[in-house]
C-alpha cells in the first residue's frame, strides 16, 4: 500500500511539460519570497500561485498585459508586463491583520490565515528573552507550555495539559521537519529562528500517532537567496549566585545533638553500639556518649566535645566548599547569504558552563552548515549538516553525603578544617570499627568528602551528527514534489574512573579483603565503569503538494505524503577492576563465587558487575495528508488525517486503516457584509475537531515468554507467558475540540485571542480486568494491560497584545493564561487504599473523576489535649486508632484538590524609548495544593532527618492550642502514627504564587559601517517569589527538596556585521 | 507506458514484503519471543498450569466421597457450596474452574498462534508440540464441558449451549458460547488432528502422546455415550500399549501405594489441591463396602482411619494430590462398556477379566462371565466405579448414567443435620457459570 502511493508520487514528474514565458518572483519588504500569492494576468484572466520560494510561471502569455499579484496579508499590486526576462513583485503589508507569521507544521510552511488551528508561534525575539543554553528553558514564560518544576517531576513539561495516565507524556519535538531522536542539549538555541507549537487537532494531527502530547517544532536559521551576505556575532556571560542552602528548613545542631543525647540516655543507641559484627554507623555525637559512658573520656571531656559539636553547621561548609556562583559563557557565530539561485549558513556555537557544584561543568561545540542549491527554477536542492560535540564532568559529591542507610547526615557534620584540609565524616561503618581494622594491611576507610570532589573523574561526552537533505521540484503550475532523508545519530560515552583514593574504592577493596588468605579478592587499582549509548536514526519522506487558486476568490492546497522511519537505540554497561590508567592495565576477578566480606560486615555475596546490554528498534511506516480550502478569504476549511503502522502496533491496528485525522473550519466574521462592529475591526472564529495518537514504548503486540528452571514433577526448565498478545494494540487516542476567537481592536493596539478546547483520550494504557474467559493473567491477576483507561481534559487560553504607547516611550504588554484540568474519566482497576493516593500528588493514582495530580490528605481533628497524639476521623468520630487510620479507603480521605497549577502564566511588559528597552516577565501559577513535609519521629530517630517542626511539638498540654505538630513519643512504637500526621491536611498548603521571572535592560545601538546592528542585554533572572499564598515562606516549586533557582545576571552582545 | 505500470508492479510487490518484515521487527532485542519449538516446548513444560490446575469441579459432588459438618464450616464457599450442589459456586475466587481453565486454554492457544509463524525446529518437533498443545485445549474444553455444560444427549436440542471455544489467544475476540454439539465436536477434531502430528509415546509423561490423545477420544466419545467410537479410540489406545500393573507387585500397606508415572500412566495430571476433596474425604461406606476381600485395591486405595472410616490413598500421582489424568485401565473399562452395550458379551466379560486379574491376589481371582449384555454392563460399570475413584470421571459418569432410568442414581449429603438432595434430572449436574464472566460477556447462564 505504502509503497504504491510511493512509486505513484515519484512517477508524477515524467507527465509535467509545458511552455514557459514569463518568470517572476515575488517578495516582501524584507525581501523574504511570498508563497502562494496569486498572480493574475488581467487581460487574459488566468491565474497561478507562487512557489513556497516565492516564484511563478505563467504560460503562453503576451507582453503588454498586467498582472494583478495578491496575497493574503498584503497589499494587492499591479504590475504592467513590458520585458521579458525575471520579474520581481514587492508586495507591502497591509497593517490589521495578524501576526505576519509563517508557521511550520513539519510538513509544511503555511500563513496563519491558511490555517484553522491553533498554533504558538515563539519567534528569535522571545526565544532569546533567556540567554539559557538550553532551548526548552528557553521557552518557559513565553510560551504556553508548562514546565513541572516540583522536585520528582523536574524537567517535564506539557502542551495543555498531560494527555496520558502511564504512557510517554512528552512532547514531540520536531527540528528542521523530521522528529528529534537525540537528547535536547545537543540543540544549540542561537541556532533557532523560530518555534512553532501545534496545540489543537488541526495543528498536530498531522503528526498522528505522536502528536497527542502537542508537538514542538523548532525551525532553525538559514540562508536567503540575493542576499548580501552577513555575519552575526553573539557572545553572552551568565552568572548565577550560590543555591541557597539555607532554603530547606533544618533542625539546628544544638538541638539535635540535645535530641541525640535523649536517645543515647534512653538506650536507644544500645542495639548499635553492642554490634560489634555489622558495626552500623554511629555519628560523633553517639561515639563521645559512649565513650563516656566506657569511661574511656570523662565526663568534662565529653561535654567539651559536643558542645564544640554543637557549634558546626554542615551547611556552612557545603556552601563555602562544594557550591559556587554558576558561570556560563556562549559564543555564536553564523555567516549567511545568498546569490540568485544558492544560499548558504555557516553557523558555529561554543558553550563553557561551570556549574553551581564545585566539580561540575559541561561544554558543548556546534557546527551546522545549511545550503540550498537551485540550479533551474523548478529543481532546488538542500542540503543541511549539523555537529554537535559535548562534555560533562562531573565531580560533585554532596549528593552522596549520607550516613549509614539513613539517606541523611547529621547536621553537625564538619567537611573542612580550619586549614583547609579535609575532614572525615561518618558513612558506613563506626570509627573504633575503621579506627583498627585490618591492622595496616587495608586501605584507609575514612571517608572524606572534600578529598572525593578532587580524585572524582566522571566524564560524558555527547556527539550528535545530523545530515538533512531535500530535494524539491516543481512539475507544473500546480504541482510540486518534495523528497527528504535524514540521518541522525549520536553517540553517548561515560567513563567514571574511581581510583583508589576514593572512598567507593577503597570500601569495596577493603570489603573484599580475606584476612584469612590475605589476598584482596578485588585487586588494588581503580575502577572503571564505563557505558555507550548510541541511537540511529533514518527518516525518508515523499511528499506531492498541490497548490490552485481561482480568481484569487478560492485557493486550495493539498499535500499527500509518505513516511518512513527506523530508529535503533543500543546501549551497554561494564566495569573493569583493578585498572591502571597509566599503564592501561586491568585484573580479572571472580564474578561468581561467593566471596567472605571483610570480618563478617554482610553476607557473602559475588564482587558487583553492572554489566548490561540493551536493543531497542523501532519502526514506522506513515501515510499523511493536508488539504485546505480558502474561500472569498473569509472562509477556511482544513482536513488532516495521517496513518501510523509500526513494528509496536500489533497486526490489528496495522492492518486496518483507520487514520487519524481533524477538521477546521475558519470564519472571518469581520469580513462580512453584516460585521458592523467597527470597534473590532478584525474578528475570526475558529472551530476545530480531529484525533492525536500517543504511543507506549513499553508495551509490545507480541507474545513474550519468561524462562524458569524447574517444573513441578519433571523438574524441567520451562516457560511462562509474560506479554499478553495484542493484535490490536494501539496508540493512545485523543481527541480535541478546539473553538477560538482572534481578534484585532483599537487600530491594532490591542490583539488577542482567546481559545477554549475539550480533550478526550480513550483507550489509555491502564490495567484493567478482563473476562477471565481469555485466560490472561498479568501478575498473577486476571487483569490485562491495554488500551483501556480514558480522561477528558477542558482548558481555556487567553493571550492579548497591547500596545499602550505613550508619545515616544512605547509600552507593550502581552498576558498569556492558561486554564487546564484534566479528570480520569475511567478507569476500572482501582486499589483503593489510601496510601496510593496519599503521595504528595507526585505520580498519578487513577481515580475516576479527580484530577489526574491531586492531593488528598487524612482529616485532621487535632491533637489530643491530654497526650498531643494526632487524631484523625475513623466512621465519622475522632480517632487514634493509626493502623485502621491509614488503611482506609481513599473515599475515606479529604479531596483537597489538583496537585499542578490549573490557571497558570505570564505577563510581559516592555518599555522601548529610542534606542533602550526594558522588559519584565511576570509569572503565576494559581490553584493548586501541595503538602508540606513535616516532622517524622522514625524518620528522625532512625534516619536523621531532622526537621525543625520538632522544635515546635506539643510539650504539655495547652500546647495544642498554637501547634499541630504532635507530642515525641519514645519508644516510637507505632510509625502509623507519624505516617498518619505527615499525611494529614493540616499539612497542605495553598500552592498560589507569582514570581517575577526576569528583568531585561537592552541597549541596540544605531549601525554604522563596521556593523548593521548592535545589541547589548542585561537580563536578571529567577528574582523570586513576589506573592505565595502559603505563610510558611515554602517556594511551592521546592516544597520537598531541592532548592529554588537561585538569581542569575546575563550581559549579551550581538552584532550583525 | 507498459514499462512504468511493469516498473510500478515490481515495486509494489517488493514493497509489501519489505513493509511486512519492517513492521514484524522485535522492538526491544531483551523480549524473548517464541522463536523455536523449544520456546514452545518450554511452554508447554510449565506442569504447574498445565498438568495441575485441572478443576476439582469434576468430583466435589460425586457420590465416591462425604466430609464431616465441622470440616465442611471449615472451607471456602466454592467447596462447600459445591459440596451441597448449591448453584453459587465459583463466585468467591476469581481463580477458579472456569478461569483456571482457559488459562490452560490459553496457553496452548499461544503455542498454536506462534505456530502460525516461522518456528525453528525439526518438523517431528514442531508437529510434537503443535499435538500436544490442541491435546492440552481439548482436555481443557472436554473438562469445561463436564462441568459447565449439560450433558450430553443423542437428544439434546441442537441449541443447548456448549463452552465458548477459544481458538486463538486474541483476547480482543468476543466471548460467545458455542452450541453444544459445536463444543464436543472441538474437542473431538482437536484430539484427531492430535493423534496424527504427536508420537505413539511420549518419554516424559506430563506430555501427551498419541496414546493419551486416542485415550481422551475414547473418554469424550464414552461421555457422548457415542460407544461404537469409543471402543474404536479405546482399542487404537491400547494396540499401542496394554500393559496392566499388577497389584500384586506393589506395597499395598505403604502410605502412597501407587507411584507418579508408573507404567500403567498414559497421561499425568492432577486436579487442584482442596483440603474438601485431598484431606478430608471419607469413603463412601458402600462403596468401601463393594471390594472384596481379595481385591488388592481395598488396601491400596484406602487408608483405615481409627474412628473407622476409610481415606483414599490410592492416587497414580503417589502423593495427596488427585491424579486426573488417563491409564491403561480406564481403557480397557472403556472398551469392555463399550462392548457390553454394543452386544459383544465374551469380547466384554474377556477385557474385564483380563483388567480383574491383575487387581486381585494372586490366585484368588477367578473369570467373571454374564449371561446377557445387561449383565455384563452392570458388572462392568460396578468395577469402574471401584477403579476410577476420586479421578475426577465419577461425576461424568453419573451425568451420563442418569441419562437412563435404568443406570440413574438419586445421591444425598447431610450436612449440620440437613439433607441435600441430588436428583438425576438436576439442573445442578451443571455448575452455573461465574457471575464476574456472566457480566463481562453477556453470554448465557446455566439453569
Amino acid at each position: 500500500m505504502y509503497l504504491k502511493i510511493l512509486s505513484f508520487l515519484v512517477l508524477i514528474p515524467l507527465f509535467s511539460c509545458s511552455q514557459i514565458t514569463i518568470h517572476g518572483k515575488v517578495i516582501n519588504e524584507e525581501g523574504l519570497p511570498v508563497e502562494a500569492a496569486t498572480v493574475l494576468l488581467k487581460n487574459k484572466n488566468t491565474t497561478v500561485l507562487t512557489a513556497p520560494d516565492g516564484s511563478f510561471v505563467l504560460n503562453n502569455t503576451t507582453l503588454y498585459d498586467t498582472l494583478v499579484v495578491s496575497a493574503i496579508g498584503y497589499l494587492s499590486q499591479q504590475v504592467p508586463n513590458n520585458e521579458r526576462g525575471l520579474l520581481t513583485i514587492i508586495l507591502k503589508r497591509k497593517t490589521t491583520q495578524l501576526a505576519d507569521i509563517t508557521i511550520s507544521t513539519g510538513y509544511q510552511r503555511l500563513p496563519r490565515e491558511r490555517s484553522t488551528g491553533s498554533f504558538e508561534f515563539i519567534n528569535t525575539e522571545q526565544l532569546n528573552r533567556s540567554m539559557s543554553t538550553s532551548l526548552l528553558s528557553r521557552l518557559e514564560g513565553v510560551s504556553n507550555i508548562y514546565f513541572d518544576r516540583r522536585s520528582a517531576a523536574n524537567g517535564a513539561f506539557t502542551i495543555r495539559g498531560r494527555s496520558t495516565l502511564f504512557g510517554n507524556a512528552a512532547p514531540l519535538i520536531v527540528v528542521d521537519n523530521i522528529p528529534f531522536e537525540a537528547d535536547l542539549s545537543t540543540i544549540n538555541p542561537n541556532d533557532i529562528e523560530s518555534v512553532t507549537i501545534l496545540k489543537d487537532a488541526a495543528a498536530s494531527s498531522i503528526w498522528g500517532a505522536r502528536a497527542a502530547n502537542g508537538v514542538i517544532v523548532v525551525t532553525t536559521k538559514k540562508g536567503r537567496y540575493s542576499a548580501q551576505p552577513s555575519l552575526q556575532v553573539s557572545i553572552n556571560t551568565t552568572i548565577t549566585k550560590k543555591p541557597d542552602l539555607y532554603y530547606n528548613p533544618a533542625l539546628p545542631s544544638a538541638d539535635y545533638i540535645g535530641l541525640e543525647q535523649t536517645l543515647f540516655s534512653n538506650g536507644f543507641y544500645d542495639p548499635q553500639i553492642s554490634n560489634t559484627t555489622t558495626w552500623p554507623a554511629l555519628t560523633p555525637a553517639v561515639e563521645i556518649l559512649t565513650a563516656e559512658r566506657q569511661g574511656k573520656i570523662s565526663a568534662a571531656l565529653a561535654a567539651q566535645q559536643l558542645s564544640s559539636l554543637k557549634l558546626v553547621n554542615i551547611r556552612n561548609d557545603l556552601s563555602k566548599y562544594f557550591y559556587r556562583p554558576a558561570f556560563t559563557q556562549q559564543y555564536a557565530l553564523a555567516y549567511s547569504g545568498g546569490s540568485a539561485n544558492l544560499t548558504y549558513l555557516f553557523s558555529a556555537g561554543y558553550d563553557q558552563s561551570t556549574a553551581s557544584q564545585v566539580g561540575n561543568k559541561n561544554n558543548r561545540f556546534t557546527l551546522r552548515s545549511q545550503t540550498s542549491f537551485r540550479p533551474f527554477n523548478w529543481l532546488e536542492y538542500s542540503l543541511g549538516l549539523s555537529l554537535t560535540s559535548s562534555r560533562y564532568w562531573n565531580a560533585n559529591t554532596a549528593s552522596n553525603l549520607v550516613t549509614g542507610y539513613a539517606g541523611n547526615i547529621y547536621p553537625y557534620a564538619q567537611l573542612v578544617g580550619a586549614n583547609g584540609q579535609a575532614l572525615p565524616v561518618v558513612k558506613d561503618y563506626r570509627w573504633p570499627f575503621i579506627d583498627t581494622a585490618g591492622n595496616g594491611k587495608l586501605l584507609s576507610w575514612y571517608y572524606k568528602p572534600y578529598d572525593e570532589l578532587n580524585n572524582a573523574h566522571d566524564q560524558t561526552t555527547l556527539s550528535e551528527k545530523r545530515i538533512n537533505s531535500s530535494i524539491d521540484i516543481r512539475i507544473n503550475r500546480f504541482f510540486s514534489l518534495n523528497l527528504l532523508y535524514q540521518l541522525q545519530q549520536q553517540q553517548s560515552v561515560r567513563s567514571n574512573l574511581f581510583n583508589t583514593s576514593t572512598y567507593y574504592t577503597r570500601n569495596l577493596i577493603n570489603l573484599y579483603y580475606n584476612p584469612a588468605t590475605a589476598v584482596f579478592n578485588i585487586p588494588l587499582g581503580s575502577i572503571l565503569d564505563q557505558s555507550s549509548s548510541s541511537i540511529n536514526a533514518h527518516t525518508g519522506r515523499t511528499q506531492l503538494n498541490y497548490a490552485q487558486s481561482w480568481h484569487s476568490a478560492q485557493q486550495l492546497n493539498i499535500i499527500a505524503g509518505a513516511e518512513v522511519r527506523s530508529t535503533t537505540s543500543a546501549s551497554n554497561t561494564f566495569r573493569t577492576y583493578g585498572y591502571n590508567e597509566n599503564t592501561l592495565t586491568y585484573y580479572n576477578v571472580n564474578f561468581i563465587d561467593n566471596l567472605p566480606i571483610y570480618s563478617g560486615l554482610a553476607p557473602a555475596r559475588p564482587i558487583p558487575n553492572p554489566l548490561s546490554f540493551a536493543n531497542e528498534t523501532l519502526h514506522f511506516l506513515s501515510l499523511y495528508t493536508n488539504a485546505s480550502y480558502l474561500f472569498r478569504k473569509k472562509y477556511t476549511l482544513t482536513l488532516s488525517a495521517r496513518k501510523d503502522a509500526s513494528n509496536i502496533f500489533g497486526v490489528g491496528t496495522n492492518q486496518k486503516w483507520v487514520p487519524l485525522w481533524s477538521s477546521g473550519l475558519a470564519w472571518n466574521i469581520s469580513k462580512e457584509k453584516f460585521w458592523h462592529l467597527n470597534n473590532i475591526p478584525f474578528a475570526r472564529l475558529r472551530l476545530t475537531w480531529g484525533y492525536n495518537g500517543n504511543i507506549d514504548n513499553s508495551m509490545a503486540a507480541v507474545t513474550t515468554i519468561r524462562y524458569a528452571t524447574k517444573a513441578l514433577f519433571t523438574s524441567l526448565p520451562y516457560a511462562t507467558v509474560q506479554n499478553t498478545p495484542n493484535p490490536e494494540l494501539r496508540w493512545e487516542k485523543t481527541a480535541v475540540l478546539n473553538m477560538a476567537l482572534d481578534f484585532a481592536m483599537v487600530n491594532d493596539r490591542l490583539k488577542g485571542s482567546l481559545e477554549y478546547f475539550i480533550k478526550k483520550g480513550t483507550g489509555l494504557i491502564g490495567l484493567s480486568p478482563v473476562d477471565p474467559t481469555t485466560g490472561v493473567q498479568t501478575n498473577g491477576t486476571f487483569s490485562f494491560k491495554g488500551n483501556v483507561a480514558s480522561m477528558k481534559s477542558n482548558g481555556l487560553e487567553l493571550s492579548l497584545t497591547s500596545i499602550n504607547t505613550i508619545g515616544s516611550l512605547q509600552w507593550l504588554t502581552t498576558f498569556n493564561g492558561s486554564y487546564v484540568a484534566s479528570k480520569v474519566t475511567e478507569y476500572k482497576l482501582v486499589n483503593l487504599n489510601a496510601s496510593a493516593f496519599l503521595n504528595l500528588g507526585l505520580a498519578i493514582s487513577p481515580l475516576q473523576g479527580k484530577y489526574l495530580y491531586s492531593i488528598y490528605s487524612q482529616h485532621w481533628a487535632g491533637l489530643d489535649p491530654l497526650t498531643g497524639d494526632p487524631q484523625g476521623y475513623l466512621n465519622g468520630t475522632v480517632s487514634k486508632d493509626y493502623t485502621s487510620l491509614v488503611n482506609l479507603t481513599v473515599n475515606d480521605l479529604k479531596y483537597n484538590g489538583s496537585a499542578i497549577p490549573l490557571v497558570f502564566g505570564s505577563l510581559i511588559n516592555t518599555w522601548s524609548w529610542h534606542s533602550w528597552s526594558l522588559s519584565c516577565n511576570i509569572m503565576y501559577k494559581l490553584g493548586y495544593y501541595f503538602m508540606r513535609p513535616s516532622v517524622s519521629y522514625n524518620e528522625l530517630f532512625n534516619n536523621m532527618n531532622a526537621h525543625p517542626d520538632y522544635l515546635l511539638r506539643w510539650q504539655q498540654p495547652g500546647d495544642e492550642k498554637f501547634t499541630n505538630v504532635p507530642s515525641m513519643l519514645y519508644p516510637n512504637t507505632n510509625t502509623n502514627r507519624d505516617y498518619f500526621y505527615n499525611t494529614s491536611s493540616v499539612l497542605v498548603e495553598k500552592g498560589d504564587h507569582i514570581r517575577l521571572q526576569d528583568l531585561i535592560l537592552s541597549f541596540a545601538a544605531p549601525g554604522n559601517k563596521t556593523f548593521s546592528k548592535m545589541q547589548f542585554s542585561f537580563n536578571v533572572s529567577n528574582l523570586g517569589i513576589i506573592w505565595r499564598a502559603n505563610k510558611k515562606g515554602i517556594d511551592p516549586d521546592y516544597f520537598n527538596g531541592g532548592y529554588p533557582l537561585p538569581c542569575s545576571f546575563s550581559l549579551g552582545i550581538k552584532s550583525t556585521f | 507506458m507498459h514499462k512504468i505500470k511493469f516498473l510500478t508492479l515490481i515495486i509494489l510487490l517488493l514493497a509489501i514484503s519489505a513493509c511486512k518484515k519492517f513492521l514484524d521487527t522485535k522492538p526491544s532485542a531483551s523480549l524473548v519471543v517464541p522463536q523455536t519449538s523449544s520456546d514452545l516446548q518450554a511452554l508447554l513444560d510449565n506442569s504447574t498450569l498445565l498438568n495441575a490446575s485441572w478443576p476439582y469441579a469434576t468430583e466435589i459432588g460425586s457420590d465416591d466421597y462425604y466430609v464431616t459438618t465441622t470440616e465442611w464450616e471449615t472451607r471456602p464457599a466454592a467447596e462447600k457450596n459445591g459440596y451441597i450442589w448449591e448453584a453459587d459456586v465459583f463466585n468467591e475466587n476469581e481463580r477458579n474452574a472456569w478461569s483456571l481453565t482457559y488459562n490452560i486454554v490459553y496457553t496452548a492457544n499461544i503455542v498454536a498462534d506462534a505456530l502460525n509463524s516461522k518456528i525453528e525446529g525439526s518438523q517431528s518437533e514442531i508437529n510434537n508440540v503443535k499435538g500436544q498443545a490442541l491435546f492440552f485445549r481439548a482436555f481443557a474444553f472436554n473438562q469445561l464441558l463436564q462441568v459447565f455444560a449439560v450433558p450430553y444427549n443423542e437428544q439434546s436440542p441442537a441449541t443447548a449451549p456448549g463452552i465458548p471455544l477459544r481458538l486463538d489467544a486474541d483476547l480482543n475476540k468476543k466471548t460467545t458460547r458455542a452450541s453444544l454439539e459445536n463444543s464436543y465436536q472441538q474437542v473431538i477434531n482437536d484430539c484427531k488432528l492430535a493423534a496424527s502430528l504427536l508420537p505413539d509415546t511420549q518419554a516424559i509423561k506430563t506430555r501427551p502422546s498419541k496414546q493419551a490423545a486416542f485415550a481422551l477420544l475414547a473418554r469424550t466419545y464414552l461421555q457422548m455415550s457415542k460407544y461404537n467410537e469409543a471402543m474404536q479410540y479405546a482399542d487404537s489406545a491400547l494396540r499401542i500399549n496394554a500393559f496392566l500393573l499388577d497389584y500384586n507387585s506393589i506395597n499395598t500397606s505403604a502410605t502412597r501405594p501407587l507411584a507418579q508415572f508408573n507404567r500403567e500412566v498414559i497421561f499425568h495430571a492432577v486436579m487442584i489441591t482442596s483440603n474438601t476433596l485431598n484431606i478430608n474425604a471419607k469413603t463412601d461406606s458402600v462403596l468401601y463396602a463393594s471390594y472384596n476381600i481379595n481385591d488388592k485395591r481395598k488396601q491400596a486405595f484406602f487408608k483405615l482411619n481409627t474412628n473407622g472410616t476409610q481415606t483414599f490413598k490410592g492416587s497414580y500421582d503417589g502423593s495427596a494430590r488427585l491424579f486426573n489424568g488417563f491409564t491403561i485401565a480406564e481403557l480397557y473399562l472403556i472398551r469392555a462398556e463399550c462392548r457390553a452395550r454394543l452386544n459383544q458379551v465374551n469380547e466384554a466379560m474377556n477385557d474385564l477379566n483380563t483388567f480383574l486379574v491383575k487387581r486381585w491376589k494372586t490366585g484368588t481371582f477367578t473369570d467373571r462371565s454374564a449371561a446377557s449384555s445387561a449383565e455384563a454392563l452392570a458388572l462392568i460399570l460396578a468395577e469402574r466405579r471401584k477403579e476410577l475413584v476420586l479421578r475426577g470421571i465419577r461425576w461424568s459418569d453419573l451425568r451420563r448414567l442418569n441419562l437412563a432410568t435404568a443406570t440413574e442414581t438419586t445421591i444425598k449429603r447431610v450436612v449440620n443435620n440437613t439433607t441435600f438432595t441430588l436428583t438425576p434430572q438436576s439442573p445442578r449436574y451443571t455448575f452455573r457459570i461465574p457471575q464476574l464472566v456472566i457480566q463481562m460477556t453477556g453470554i448465557q447462564q446455566n439453569d
